[in-house]
């Protein structure tokens, strides 16, 4: 027979254990709490060009591996910008040329296009306040276009970052860094408008389309 | 204690002042005219490298400006109806490549829908260019709290410059220049004592600019 005091004691003891296991919860959680890692999820919402379409046929191929890539920076940041590159890439060649296909595979092209457009992720970096020393959070995605011909040659790799930054210090990690993944996604556009058919590759083939065309 | 009361007052009410001054130029002596329908529309520079004018300034600067006579437009809105032509790396630094956009007969069109007659470009950024002292935070079985002082320095720099989308020029500028100190004291619990830096920046701004543009009715 256990004893009342002893039973007290023991009540006392079981009690002490388990508010020290609530305080050791709570400490463990403000710790992993306070770790900084980031999910970031870019939704598909981004607007079409305005730009005068060139008159071409593209295939832009949108692989699988492509449309739902999920970018991982470092060992404590994900980004899902599968969903936003998707879209923005669309509506960007919808802008581009004048008859644009978006396919999910190289396979299902076929020689009645003029030009396949097969972007891929190389690398996304991010750089925040820690790193940098400034009070701005950015993001590099660096992609490789596979441009080819509509035989399937290859015409070109053509290495192509694109750079988004958002400055407001009072935000969360997360949303400063979704804020700086949509700058440079939108930063996509701007960049294939500029530049694309001002690649060295892309501009001889075409003339010399042009010039076939014509003879 | 009466003493150590109306001293903290004191305090109080003199510590959180801003000085602000604004500078402006106009290319004419006459306030800007703006027509029955017309709009105006601001836009933050974000070309930088080590800053960017935040959409949240911007959007206080237009709502400073809004008004019964004065409509303004939102600024993500236009740029995705300009897109991509006014992201950091496309948008016009300068008139003579704002002229070359216009030319495209697209660009023009959207503008035109928008009837927007002013691009109100906004350039600055607000930051902490000094730091002094120190605040501890300690909690314990028995409590917690805060003891220390600390202080720091703002200041609020933002360059407004207005064109005339009709004849494509630059038709005013105002510069704000806004500074002040907040201070934090530790006293058990944390007293904040904020100065409103960036928000007066903003208000100035704001009101000087809504002061050049008037209806033309």
């Amino acid at each position: 027979m256990i004893s009342d005091y002893a039973k007290i004691k023991s009540l006392g003891f079981a009690s002490h254990v388990r508010v020290s296991r609530v305080v050791g919860v709570c400490i463990f959680l403000v710790i992993s709490g306070c770790g900084g890692s980031s999910n970031v999820q870019i939704a598909a919402d981004f607007p079409m060009l305005i730009t005068k379409p060139i008159e071409l046929k593209a295939a832009l191929v949108l692989e699988s591996s492509f449309s739902n890539y999920v970018a991982t920076p470092n060992k404590t940041t994900t980004i899902d910008i599968g969903a936003g590159q998707k879209q923005v890439w669309k509506n960007t060649f919808t802008g581009l040329v004048s008859d644009a296909t978006f396919l999910d595979s190289i396979e299902f092209v076929d020689e009645s296009h003029d030009l396949i457009v097969v972007p891929s992720v190389v690398d996304v970096q991010v750089s925040v306040p820690s790193d940098n020393y400034l009070s701005i959070y950015e993001v590099w995605i660096k992609y490789n276009i596979d441009i080819r011909s509509s035989n399937g040659d290859n015409l070109d790799n053509w290495y192509m970052p694109v750079y988004g930054k958002t400055a407001n210090a009072s935000w969360s990690k997360n949303r400063a860094i979704g804020s700086a993944t949509e700058m440079a996604l939108r930063d996509v556009g701007a960049k294939l408008s500029l530049d694309f058919f001002r690649i060295p590759s892309v501009q001889r083939y075409l003339k010399n389309r042009a010039l076939e065309d014509t003879q | 204690m009466r003493f150590f009361f109306v001293t903290f007052v004191l305090f109080w009410l003199t510590a959180c002042a801003t000085i602000t001054t604004v500078d402006e130029y106009r290319s004419g002596d006459q306030k800007i005219s703006i027509g029955n329908g017309d709009n105006v529309v601001l836009l933050g520079r974000r070309d930088s490298g080590d800053y960017e004018t935040d959409a949240e300034f911007v959007k206080c600067v237009g709502s400073k400006l809004q008004g019964p006579s004065l409509s303004v437009l939102q600024e993500q809105d236009f740029m995705n109806a300009l897109y991509p032509w006014l992201e950091p790396r496309t948008a016009p630094k300068a008139l003579p490549r704002m002229r070359r956009l216009m030319q495209e007969p697209l660009i023009e069109q959207s503008i035109r829908d928008k009837r927007v007659r002013y691009f109100v470009w906004l350039d600055g950024a607000t930051k902490t260019i000094d730091k002094a002292g120190s605040i501890s935070c300690a909690a314990g079985p028995g409590g917690a709290g805060c003891f220390g002082f600390a202080k720091w320095d703002k200041s609020s720099i933002y360059e407004a410059i207005v064109w005339d989308i009709d004849d494509l020029s630059e038709v005013a500028r105002v510069r704000v220049d806004s500074e002040g100190t907040s201070y934090l004291i530790g006293a058990i619990a944390p007293i904040p004592l904020m100065t409103p830096v960036k928000n007066d920046a903003c208000t100035s701004l704001g009101n000087q600019l809504s002061n050049i543009f008037h209806s033309a009715e």
